[in-house]
């Protein structure tokens, strides 16, 4: 499956049609995943090597830990990457590293797989990222949808 | 001279409507001002007789108009209702299908019991004394006035969240709809005294018979002829701007990418992106990318910043707020609200 066959099949498989909301989305994410998602700000993340966010997937819960951004949008494209590979379904094997390095302080037994948003090098990378971008014009048709009055008057 | 004027300005609604709406999907408003546009045709003198003489020139013309309006203002009704978020049981009943059935029945049936003699082209003025013309009348009258109360509710919401440009369509329909329900309770009250003799009171209300037709008829026009210009105007206004913004950020995605290639040039080019608004995203996310990676050397003038500030207040829409009011965007949720996940 090509790259803009994957992006697709991923978006079409939410079954949310082509325009929603964060809260969809996020709604949507956590019922594919049948589990706790938590979506947490670390504003030291992006400090040293340029990581944007990470997904962390632990036995119970996966957490995406993002950097700040003056940028409500940057921001929330961190977090529609992780979204991405989860939907992508890029943990769902063993394409994921356990990086200790860049959370030496999370025991091993908590952390199992790993992906994180820095450079777009890999074809994982590229595919989340683009799925990103899908997902961020589903969220800014839902903005700019228009009201029911203006499908009928206007 | 009034009906033809009124005549005119619908079937110049009808053409507004058909060039601006051509490519949207309900067609209710359409409907209605189209079957409303015949209607009231049928009532100009000329037409009238022409019409009448067609059908036996028993009056047979001023059913066949009624009944068109009524139809026509029940599309309008079922508009309303659809673009309507208050839609009370009671309020879907007056204006729904057994609405309809009842004020087309009641009107055929009170008709055919009217002592109706040769074509008039002042029927109500001739005939109104006899109680079935006066009940005719107050059941076109009395479903026009439930269906613009519908649409001058509907209008009222819209003026309240309305902003800028989009505040002309909704006060033209206000106005429109305010007419057109104070000559409703007009006719009705006409009916009334004409039915009872009291004709000196009857020539004063239909004094403003004429002033609150015309007034109706050109505000509900011009209200549903501007509200897709509006509507068309603002689309090709934010297309424009996302253009616009597109040809300023230029110069600054391309030294961001030269540091810091992003996901268009692991790709192939933004060139390739057809969308302006998603292209407008990429490069956005581009130059921010650039902008807070601490392995490169990548600074922007304050003038830049505003520039990108200005960019993605326009994809999030004014203030953060999109057309609709909703939020732009949700923000991701911070360590201190973890608990509410």
């Amino acid at each position: 499956m090509d790259l803009d066959q994957a992006v697709t099949t991923a978006v079409t498989e939410l079954a949310l049609g082509s325009v929603f909301t964060f809260e969809d989305l996020l709604g949507a994410v956590r019922q594919r995943r049948r589990r706790r998602l938590r979506v947490v700000e670390l504003s030291a993340l992006g400090d040293n090597d340029g990581v944007c966010a990470i997904w962390l997937t632990t036995g119970a819960e996966d957490v995406i830990l993002h950097a700040h951004s003056d940028s409500v949008l940057h921001q929330q494209q961190f977090v529609l990457h992780e979204f991405a590979h989860i939907l992508l379904g890029h943990c769902d094997g063993d394409e994921c590293s356990v990086t200790d390095a860049l959370l030496p302080d999370i025991p091993p037994h908590t952390r199992t797989r790993l992906l994180r948003r820095q450079d777009f090098d890999t074809e994982t990378e590229i595919a989340a990222e683009s799925l990103a971008d899908r997902l961020a014009a589903g969220i800014r048709g839902s903005v700019f949808a228009e009201s029911r009055y203006s499908e009928i008057f206007g | 001279m009034i009906q033809t004027l009124i005549a005119t300005l619908l079937w110049v609604l009808v053409a507004s409507l058909l060039i601006f709406r051509r490519r949207r999907t309900d067609r209710s408003i359409t409907y209605a001002a189209l079957t409303i546009a015949v209607a009231m045709t049928l009532n100009v003198d000329a037409v009238y007789v022409a019409v009448d003489g067609l059908l036996g020139s028993t009056n047979h013309a001023m059913l066949l108009s009624d009944g068109l309006l009524i139809i026509g203002l029940f599309f309008l009704g079922r508009a309303a209702m659809k673009a309507g978020e208050y839609r009370p049981r009671l309020v879907r009943a007056a204006v729904g299908r057994p609405a309809l059935f009842n004020a087309l029945v009641g009107t055929t049936m009170a008709f055919f019991l009217i002592d109706r003699g040769a074509t008039t082209v002042t029927f109500m003025r001739d005939l109104g004394a006899q109680p079935w013309v006066a009940a005719y009348s107050i059941i076109v009258f009395t479903y026009c006035g439930i269906i613009l109360g519908a649409m001058l509710t509907l209008a009222m919401r819209q003026f309240r969240i309305g902003k800028g440009a989009q505040l002309v369509p909704a006060l033209l329909l206000l106005m429109g709809s305010s007419s057109g329900i104070a000559l409703s309770v007009a006719v009705i009250t006409m009916d009334l005294a004409h039915v009872t003799g009291n004709l000196q009171f009857m020539r004063s209300v239909g004094a403003a018979y004429g002033p609150l037709s015309l007034l109706a008829f050109l505000f509900l026009c011009a209200g549903f002829a501007v509200q897709p210009m509006v509507r068309n105007l603002q689309e090709r206004a934010r297309r424009a701007r996302t253009a616009e913004m597109l040809q300023r950020l230029d110069s600054l995605w391309h030294r961001a990418v030269r540091v810091r290639p992003g996901l268009s040039k692991a790709q192939s080019s933004t060139a390739q992106i057809e969308d302006h608004e998603s292209r407008l995203h990429r490069e956005i996310v581009e130059i921010r990318d650039a902008m807070i990676d601490p392995r490169t050397a990548f600074e922007v003038t304050n003038a830049e910043e505003t520039l990108l500030e200005q960019a993605e207040r326009h994809l999030l829409g004014s203030s953060g707020a999109g057309a609709n009011g909703k939020p732009a965007v949700v923000a991701p949720r911070s360590l201190d609200e973890r608990d509410r996940t």
